[in-house]
């Protein structure tokens, strides 16, 4: 789903893209992207992390290939400290928040809805991109400390 | 000087070795980058601590052994010294003594499951491995654990950096090395060599002979799994980061590096070198693939290919070899 919504915003504008698999270890995903922008780093005009692991490694995927934050555009999942840190950081520009409870409870809602014949017919927004001005909100809601 | 020379090709990890040699040419041949510092680097971050876990792996497929549980052990082991140590329950070098104990009581049930009550260690070991990952997920309900605020002399000991110009080089490649160096003296030099390699070649021989078959395998089961939490906590404590998914599927590309530099898997048969050569052939490729362009989605292809490619080169070498030819 992810690289198809990719597809359809970057293929008609003709941008190149390449999506690569990174597992799910961070050692080895740090290892996997490290090589691959060490190899095509004149290439690379912006990442995307599609996932809370690959975008929570920029910071050390950067450092270890001596790339200073902020010289790739970086975008990604942000649910996730590491990343929200990074944006604080500016090793990412901006990041996804997705509220976890809203995204159950608000599509359960939907869904009874639509099981007790009320469709529902919009959508509901449980999610927000964020970016350095509002990481600290998020980085305490997903420390535990709520923003206040 | 013809001798010397015969005594070297008659190796066994001579094949794995003018492998080694074939692919590091190839790559650099085709990537510029390929030699580079930075790449050398990043080639020499993440390989210690897998070839910590091939090392011991080796000693146990000597002995006729071989255990799937390393991968969830590594990725278990750094679950208990920072669920300990951000809880404030122990300290950090407390919680890492702990991490290591727990996994010599593992290693000590696997091999006693094996040697006592007789089951398959494939059996043994992937039932060990869904309980170890499952008790990973289960303690942290899936969420890594936060590593960041660490700074122990411990860390800086187990994976401290070293910086020149824009080549660094991390204390564990240090640690690996030293590791290869001793279990390749206890392998070929030492009274618990011969009763590994006696209890893989031909385990009834070595019972006659009075070799502690079942005893020797315990230990290399207790071995195997302390190496891989230590190489668990090692990785965790590099990528600030201590994941319960960590280590999944790792056990496969280590048994995969040992027999590749040579070791049998039937068992009675293998080298710390042939393994050390395994493991670098094994991550060059998985480095070099990346870097001549071969698209991200296709890498596992590739990987599996080369692997099969390599088993089979490396078979008719030995089969050459074995014919004097």
């Amino acid at each position: 789903m992810e690289t198809q919504g990719v597809e359809t915003v970057f293929k008609p504008l003709g941008i190149t893209y390449e999506v690569t698999e990174a597992k799910l270890d961070q050692a080895e995903i740090i290892s996997r992207m490290s090589d691959y922008l060490t190899a095509n780093r004149n290439r690379i005009q912006a990442i995307i992390g599609l996932g809370d692991l690959v975008t929570g490694s920029i910071k050390r995927v950067f450092n270890q290939v001596h790339i200073k934050p902020g010289d790739i555009p970086v975008i990604g999942w942000g649910n996730s400290t590491d990343t929200a840190q990074e944006v604080l950081d500016s090793y990412v520009n901006a990041a996804m928040w997705q509220d976890p409870q809203a995204t159950s409870y608000l599509a359960l809602s939907l869904a009874a809805m639509a099981a007790s014949g009320i469709p529902p017919g919009f959508d509901i927004t449980v999610g927000t991109l964020y970016e350095k001005d509002k990481a600290a909100t998020y980085l305490k809601i997903m420390e535990g400390s709520g923003d206040k | 000087m013809t001798s010397f020379f015969q005594n070297v090709v008659s190796k066994p990890q001579f094949g794995p070795f003018v492998l080694l040699i074939c692919e590091v040419a190839g790559f650099s041949a085709c990537s510029p980058a390929f030699l580079s510092p930075g790449n050398v680097s990043n080639l020499l971050a993440f390989t210690p601590e897998l070839g910590m876990m091939a090392l011991a792996m080796t000693l146990l497929m000597v002995s006729g052994e071989f255990d799937l549980s390393v991968g969830s052990l590594f990725g278990f082991a750094p679950i208990v010294m920072w669920t300990l140590y951000n809880a404030h329950i122990t300290p950090l070098e407390i919680g890492f003594l702990v991490a290591l104990a727990v996994a010599v009581l593992i290693g000590f049930i696997n091999g006693w499951m094996v040697t006592r009550l007789k089951i398959p260690s494939f059996l043994v070991t992937l039932g060990m491995l869904l309980v170890v990952r499952g008790t990973a997920l289960y303690l942290t309900s899936g969420f890594p654990q936060r590593t960041w605020t660490a700074d122990s002399p411990l860390t800086r000991l187990m994976v401290g950096e070293f910086t020149i110009g824009q080549f660094s080089i991390h204390a564990s490649v240090l640690w690996w090395l030293l590791c290869g160096a001793v279990l390749g003296y206890v392998l070929t030099h030492s009274r618990a060599g011969n009763w590994i390699q006696a209890a893989g070649g031909n385990p009834d021989a070595a019972r006659a002979r009075g070799v502690r078959v079942p005893f020797t395998k315990i230990l290399l089961f207790m071995l195997t799994a302390v190496i891989a939490a230590y190489a668990g906590i090692t990785s965790s404590i590099r990528v600030s980061a201590a994941n319960p998914n960590s280590g999944t599927q790792y056990e496969l590309e280590i048994i995969a590096m040992v027999v590749i530099g040579g070791t049998a898997l039937t068992g009675g048969r293998g080298t710390i070198i042939g393994t050390v050569i395994g493991v670098l052939l094994l991550r060059i490729m998985q480095n070099g693939i990346v870097l001549i362009g071969i698209p991200g989605l296709a890498y596992n292809i590739f990987i599996g290919a080369i692997i099969l490619a390599m088993m089979a080169l490396h078979s008719w070498l030995e089969r050459r070899h074995r014919t004097g030819v």
